[in-house]
């Protein structure tokens, strides 16, 4: 595509061809009209010359050529330029006198002699006014009645022929308007004027021709050459001035659509361009602060987002802490009912059977006895896992408000792991991060938690595994992760691991972590887990430090 | 005269001489009977030099110029004045210059010639500047700078002032007067207008023209705004073409033409004022008689013709319905047709 500039010069360059072509066009008519005029009053000039001649009048009364010389040789003085073709001198009758110049090649035979009055262009009597005696053209404003002005070609050659009636005595101007104020005379009306001849001259367009084609050489040409390329450099310069502000604003626009709205426009003039540069400048500027507040409406909303993203998140944490809350408050409730109306019968039952045992002689060696013996002991075993079952639930149930007090959770974590016992198959590794903290915490309570926590870990990997448990500063908590390289928790269970009653072994209850879970939010704190199939899950237990 | 006073003075020295020489005294004698002898001759040509010899010389044969001229002749009669000779230029420059040639070539000398018409009037200033001339028929003579210590002249118009006097005569209450002039030609006779019409209450309504060309626009667009239509001999306005427009434009419009000239009355102009020609031939007879009898007044100025007579195109008024009783009692009165 063209650029503006390279537009502008073409078109310009084009419009200034055409101007100076015309220009040049109209000079060289212009020239060749004023050559054709001058050229025509010399022929006016000199064919007048030899009419108002008294010595050629005098000639063509007495039909004597001989008089003719003298009128004939000043007018050839008069041509310097040697432009008279021909010359001829007649009187009504015949030609007196015909000449031509040497040069010229033609049969004067062929040139038309003017014979009669009414020849087309020849001016008609009534044309013609005298003042002074003398012949003048009324209208020397107007050409065409001063005399006859033709163009005729002979042999080839072009000429301009001037042809005029030779006329008699003539009457004084302001006499004719003095009789015709004072009334016509007998004698004045309208006298024929009397009709002694003709002069006719031919000039020859050779001179003019060379002065049109010198005007072409010298003139037109050098004039139309620096037309045409002083108009193109100018264009060019102009171009140049006119479109690099335009340029310079494309070059800056480009760049604060790239963003950089900290580019302005130098104004370099007080124009359109410089205007629009102005505008274009109080433009980007109104972008920059649009941008700027914009930026910080979006930041803002950013902020809210993430406000909001977390306010959700800990609006559906709470959630589920309350459905959690709630479904362990109903299970607490309905386990301590359950509980109270069991655990009495439960009760009575092992004293029963701790009756019947006693009963029974110790040593008999009575199949019956024996086998008895293995049925009340599996009763027994029944009876305290169901007690103990209904003690879990009445010890859910009765989750105590935790009694704070600054504890080392490296204490708690090693009193955990002294109340359980660790497979051979695990390995344990436990890492301290530097200078603990007291966290604000009822020790046993939180101390269940880990046990639970480890126990689960344990339970996870029966193949063995490693067990790790790492404890640090992380802001104003104590973080703690146990992680276990067990089977994993699937993502769709994730959700349901801290729900009561909810369990994954074939002899738990599901209240470990519910527990647990409860027990840290009662502690402020934070309890997670991230699992992976098949690679292990790390719980992650945050409790608050103590303030200092 | 002067002839006789040489004589006497010759005479006075010769007696002085034979007393100082006696014996020329014979020849002193002889020379007085020879002066006795002769004395009668010499009286008898200065008595016949006495009559004054006047050339006429007209520009043209026109009626006009002929009825001056033979006023001329009138007003010569028994007044010791002798027309020598008529010259004739024939309205030609060149003839002009053949005939004054021909004059001086004859070494003939008149008291006093008299140029008819304009170009009469030219040349004449121009060869002889030291014959008392008089001019008249020469028309709007101030344009051709006739003034000069030995030029006398008669205007062949009446003056402004009786122009417009009889225009009030005909008109009566002031009205608007038209008039289109080339001011190169006629710009002096529009000023002196100027004047003269304020004091006939009358409003010049001018219109300039610099061609014939130029007089029909220029008519059409003054025509409704005048009640009259003066016409100045002016050269670029008055020619044959022109004055058969204006007459018909005028009548058209029910407008009176007045003017200086009977020929443009016949052309359908309503009234013209002109001098008679004939007594202004009579008027330079007395003007020659009085310059010839004073012979160191070689100039009288120019002056107003004294009789005018007063044209009336009886058919023009009929058209645009002017009442001529008040003209009836006018004493030079001409109706045409």
């Amino acid at each position: 595509m063209f650029s503006i500039r390279s537009k502008l010069i073409l078109f310009m360059s084009l419009l200034i061809i055409i101007i100076g072509t015309l220009s040049c066009l109209f000079f060289l008519i212009h020239s060749k009209k004023q050559q054709e005029k001058t050229l025509k009053k010399l022929g006016t000039s000199l064919v007048m010359l030899l009419a108002q001649d008294d010595e050629v009048k005098q000639a063509l009364n007495y039909a004597q050529p001989a008089f003719l010389d003298t009128p004939i040789s000043r007018i050839q003085a008069l041509d310097r330029d040697e432009e008279i073709g021909y010359l001829r001198i007649s009187n009504t009758q015949s030609v007196i006198v015909e000449e031509k110049t040497p040069w010229i090649d033609i049969d004067m035979k062929e040139i038309p002699t003017i014979k009669d009055f009414s020849i087309t262009g020849v001016p008609r009597l009534d044309r013609l006014r005298t003042r002074g005696g003398a012949h003048v053209a009324e209208s020397s404003r107007n050409s065409d009645v001063s005399l006859s002005n033709r163009k005729i070609t002979c042999a080839g050659k072009v000429f301009y022929d001037f042809s005029i009636p030779i006329f008699g005595k003539q009457t004084f101007s302001e006499e004719e308007f003095a009789a015709q104020i004072l009334g016509e005379s007998e004698g004045s009306k309208e006298k024929a004027q009397q009709i002694l001849g003709f002069v006719q001259i031919g000039l020859s367009p050779h001179k003019l021709n060379e002065r049109v084609n010198e005007i072409i050489w010298r003139r037109i040409l050098p004039m139309g050459l620096i037309i045409i390329s002083g108009g193109i450099c100018v264009t060019f310069f102009l171009s140049k001035y006119f479109v690099s502000p335009l340029r310079h604003m494309a070059s800056i626009t480009l760049d604060i659509a790239k963003g950089n709205l900290d580019r302005a426009i130098e104004i370099r003039s007080q124009d359109e361009v410089g205007q629009l540069s102005t505008n274009f400048n109080q433009m980007t500027k109104a972008l920059r602060t649009s941008y700027e507040e914009k930026e910080k409406i979006m930041a803002q909303l950013r902020e809210n987002v993430t406000e909001l993203s977390r306010a959700n998140k800990e609006l559906v944490e709470i959630q589920e802490r309350l459905v959690r809350s709630e479904k362990l408050a109903a299970i607490g409730k309905l386990a301590s009912g359950v509980g109270h109306e069991l655990r009495n019968p439960l009760g009575a039952i092992r004293n029963a059977l701790f009756l019947i045992k006693k009963r029974l002689p110790s040593n008999g060696a009575l199949n019956d006895n024996q086998k008895l013996n293995q049925l009340i002991e599996l009763i027994e075993k029944e009876t305290e896992r169901s007690i103990k079952t209904i003690n879990d639930l009445l010890g859910f149930s009765r989750i105590a408000k935790p009694t704070v007090s600054p504890a080392n959770i490296r204490s708690i974590i090693e009193s955990s792991f002294s109340r359980l016992k660790i497979p051979d198959t695990i390995k344990k590794t436990v890492l301290w991060g530097d200078s603990l903290p007291l966290i604000l915490v009822d020790a046993s309570q939180i101390e269940q938690v880990f046990i639970n926590l480890i126990q689960n870990s344990c339970d996870a990997m029966p193949m063995g595994g490693l067990l790790t448990i790492h404890a640090q500063r992380e802001g104003s908590f104590v973080t703690t992760t146990c992680k276990d390289t067990g089977c994993g928790i699937p993502d769709d269970i994730k959700n349901k691991i801290f729900d009561p009653l909810f369990t994954t072994k074939p002899k738990g209850l599901g209240l470990g972590l519910a527990i647990s879970s409860n027990i840290i939010q009662r502690h402020s704190g934070y309890i997670d887990l991230k699992s992976k199939e098949g690679e292990g899950t790390t719980f992650v237990v945050k409790l608050p430090i103590v303030k200092t | 005269m002067i002839t006789f006073s040489n004589n006497s003075n010759l005479e006075l020295s010769l007696i002085v001489m034979a007393k100082k020489y006696p014996k020329t005294k014979q020849i002193v004698l002889l020379w007085f009977v020879l002066v006795f002898l002769f004395q009668p001759s010499f009286l008898l040509r200065n008595v016949i030099a006495a009559e004054n010899t006047v050339f006429i010389i007209r520009s043209q044969q026109i009626s006009a110029y002929n009825e001056a001229i033979k006023g001329f002749e009138e007003g010569c009669k028994e007044k010791n004045i002798s027309i020598k000779a008529i010259y004739d230029l024939k309205g030609d420059a060149e003839e002009g210059k053949r005939v004054v040639q021909n004059i001086k070539d004859n070494n003939i000398k008149p008291n006093l010639i008299l140029a008819v018409g304009v170009l009469a009037a030219t040349i004449a200033k121009e060869q002889f500047p030291d014959i008392p001339i008089i001019f008249c028929m020469v028309i709007n003579h101030e344009r051709f700078n006739l003034g000069g210590a030995n030029i006398t002249g008669i205007s062949s118009e009446a003056s402004v002032e009786d122009q417009f006097a009889l225009l009030k005569e005909l008109l009566g209450a002031p009205k608007d007067v038209g008039v289109i002039y080339d001011p190169t030609k006629t710009g002096k006779i529009i000023s002196e207008a100027t004047i003269v019409t304020k004091k006939f209450e009358f409003h010049l309504v001018k219109s300039e023209v610099f061609s014939e060309k130029d007089i029909e626009f220029e008519l059409k667009n003054i025509i409704n705004k005048i009640d009259a239509l003066w016409v100045i001999p002016d050269s670029t306005v008055i020619t044959k073409k022109s004055l058969s427009v204006i007459s018909k434009i005028a009548l058209e419009h029910h407008l009176p033409i007045f003017c200086t000239s009977d020929a443009i009355v016949k052309a359908g102009a309503l009234v013209s004022v002109s001098p008679d020609y004939e007594y202004t031939g009579i008027q330079a007879a007395r003007m020659a008689q009085t310059l010839l009898s004073s012979p160191t007044t070689t100039s009288l100025g120019i002056k107003q013709p004294d009789k005018l007579k007063l044209t009336l195109n009886t058919q023009t008024a009929e058209i645009i319905g002017v009442n001529l009783s008040s003209m009836q009692s006018y004493p030079n009165m001409i109706l045409y047709p």
